[in-house]
């Protein structure tokens, strides 16, 4: 059974789409339970100043990715990189101990947006080098 | 102020059913006047022996069977557990080999894992992509030491009937002994144990609007079955719910008296919400034989759209539906009929109950499909036109 708060995430999830103007994107897939997670952050001066998310998962999934994403905004990009499961949990409120691995999975697709971001970075200064 | 009376659109009688008016009537007089014991020898214990009795004969009546082959248990689970621990085990001395098929209740494939720990060598054999399980895998499967047989008159999570009496026969030719599971035909489709050469099979009472807390298990009277659980009284010891049971027999009478007339109305409000979901939703398909299927259900994909979200959506809004297996433990039948993942989860079950109406069919696609919208555009797995640019 899921906690009142986040079924009223579930029912209304905040920064669901697409980010056009996404500076990285990480696409996790759980190899388990094939649930996908798809994160595009934008960051400006080394701070994320906007985050949306894809889900392909149940209840729970779309809203840690509500809570996660509200989370990011406004947080340095080294801030962001450190974000435990713990943290998502306690902004969430409650969740069954089943379904927890879907924090670490979130924070996965984190990981993945902010590398896509460094490696785009490095490409542009390659590029600029040269 | 008065409430508003929230509206209910109940489609998972696969998991449960109300209690008919008429059932409950006759499980009343149980509780406060017929409250006996039906094995003490007192009047009030014959009395309620009598109900049992009754119970046991409208039982037998719907499915050819004798009264003394029918035992009552507390639920389906128990009665599958039973069939197969307790036919393997007793029958062991001639030999240790079971088959089962893969898109069988977990009761029964929880079962076989024990017999294997237990020496037994079990096999489980595979279906095709409508569920339908392979005659010809069986039929390669039977060796010198098989000694039972266990397939499902219908699958319960995707509706497909099997070829019952071929796979009975194709059994008894060999004297093994042959269980199928019928909880989920009972009621939807006739059942003849004098025509089709069964041994065992078990029977749910509460999807046929019985109550719950009972299941029975037809065992033919040369049959041999150790005893699940230990105690006084019979190959089924312990102190019979004799409400339930009674309200079972009434039940499986209704359901059987009825049952073409009430199947036929089923299937057609069935056909019309499927239909009606394929018109105004894209990408939606069928789990699950097309015709060889009970009446009452209906397993679709619809893509990209994760089922458990979609369960929930629906229940915000009174609809009832139900998706078999989770994330972490998917549907061994749709492994079985070899869905992708994404289908596996995609995947929603309705099963029609009797009073749910077209009108109830318009209200629930009409909702359907604003949430399916809704999660569609969550969803990764579809990519909107301004991803494909």
């Amino acid at each position: 059974m899921y906690s009142k708060k986040l079924l009223e995430l579930f029912r209304d999830p905040h920064n669901v789409g697409i980010l056009q103007s996404a500076s990285g994107v990480g696409v996790y897939e759980d190899e388990k339970t094939h649930e996908i997670f798809k994160l595009y952050i934008k960051i400006e001066n080394e701070t994320v100043v906007d985050a949306s998310f894809k889900v392909y998962s149940g209840v729970a999934g779309i809203a840690v990715m509500s809570v996660l994403t509200d989370m990011l905004k406004n947080k340095s990009l080294e801030d962001a990189k450190k974000l435990e499961d713990k943290q998502l949990l306690e902004e969430l409120g409650s969740l069954e101990a089943g379904k927890r691995y879907l924090l670490e999975d979130a924070l996965n697709s984190v990981k993945l947006a902010v590398e896509d971001y460094e490696k785009k970075l490095e490409k542009e200064s390659k590029k600029k080098k040269k | 102020m008065e409430e508003t009376k929230k509206r209910v659109v109940y489609l998972d009688t696969a998991n449960a059913t109300y209690v008919n008016r008429e059932v409950l009537q006759e499980m009343m007089p149980t509780f406060n006047s017929c409250y006996g014991n039906p094995d003490s020898i007192h009047s009030v214990g014959r009395t309620a022996r009598e109900l049992v009795e009754i119970a046991k004969r409208r039982i037998a009546m719907a499915i050819s069977a004798e009264p003394r082959e029918i035992y009552f248990t507390s639920g389906v689970a128990e009665a599958n557990n039973w069939a197969i621990l307790g036919l393997a085990r007793a029958n062991k001395s001639k030999g240790n080999h079971v088959i089962v098929s893969k898109v069988e209740d977990k009761s029964i494939l929880l079962a076989c894992k024990q017999l294997e720990k237990e020496g037994f060598e079990v096999s489980y054999i595979g279906c095709d992509e409508n569920g339908v399980v392979s005659l010809a895998q069986l039929m390669g499967s039977i060796k010198q030491n098989t000694i039972l047989v266990s397939v499902n008159v219908a699958n319960g999570e995707v509706g497909t009937i099997q070829n019952l009496n071929a796979i009975a026969r194709t059994v008894k030719e060999k004297d093994i002994i042959f269980h199928c599971d019928a909880s989920w035909a009972l009621g939807n489709m006739p059942l003849d144990v004098k025509s089709i050469p069964i041994d065992a099979m078990t029977l749910a009472s509460d999807n046929i609007y019985g109550p719950k807390g009972v299941a029975g298990l037809y065992l033919k009277k040369s049959v041999e079955i150790e005893s699940f659980i230990l105690g006084e009284g019979g190959k089924r010891p312990d102190h019979m719910n004799v409400p339930a049971v009674v309200g079972f027999g009434k039940a499986v009478e209704l359901a059987t008296k009825e049952i073409m007339v009430s199947s036929h109305k089923t299937k057609l409000v069935r056909d019309y919400l499927y239909k009606s979901i394929k018109e105004k939703i894209e990408n939606v398909s069928l789990n699950g034989h097309q015709y060889q299927r009970i009446a009452n259900n209906l397993n679709i994909t619809i893509d990209c759209v994760d089922a458990e979200a979609l369960m929930y959506m629906l229940d915000e809004e009174g609809i009832c539906a139900s998706v078999c297996g989770t994330r972490l433990e998917p549907s061994e039948t749709l492994i079985a009929m070899k869905r992708t993942p994404e289908q596996i989860y995609s995947s929603i079950r309705f099963t029609v109950a009797r009073n749910v109406t077209r009108e109830d069919v318009d209200y629930v696609v009409e909702k359907m499909v604003d949430m399916v919208k809704k999660l569609r555009e969550i969803s990764p797995l579809r990519k909107s036109s301004k991803e494909a640019k």
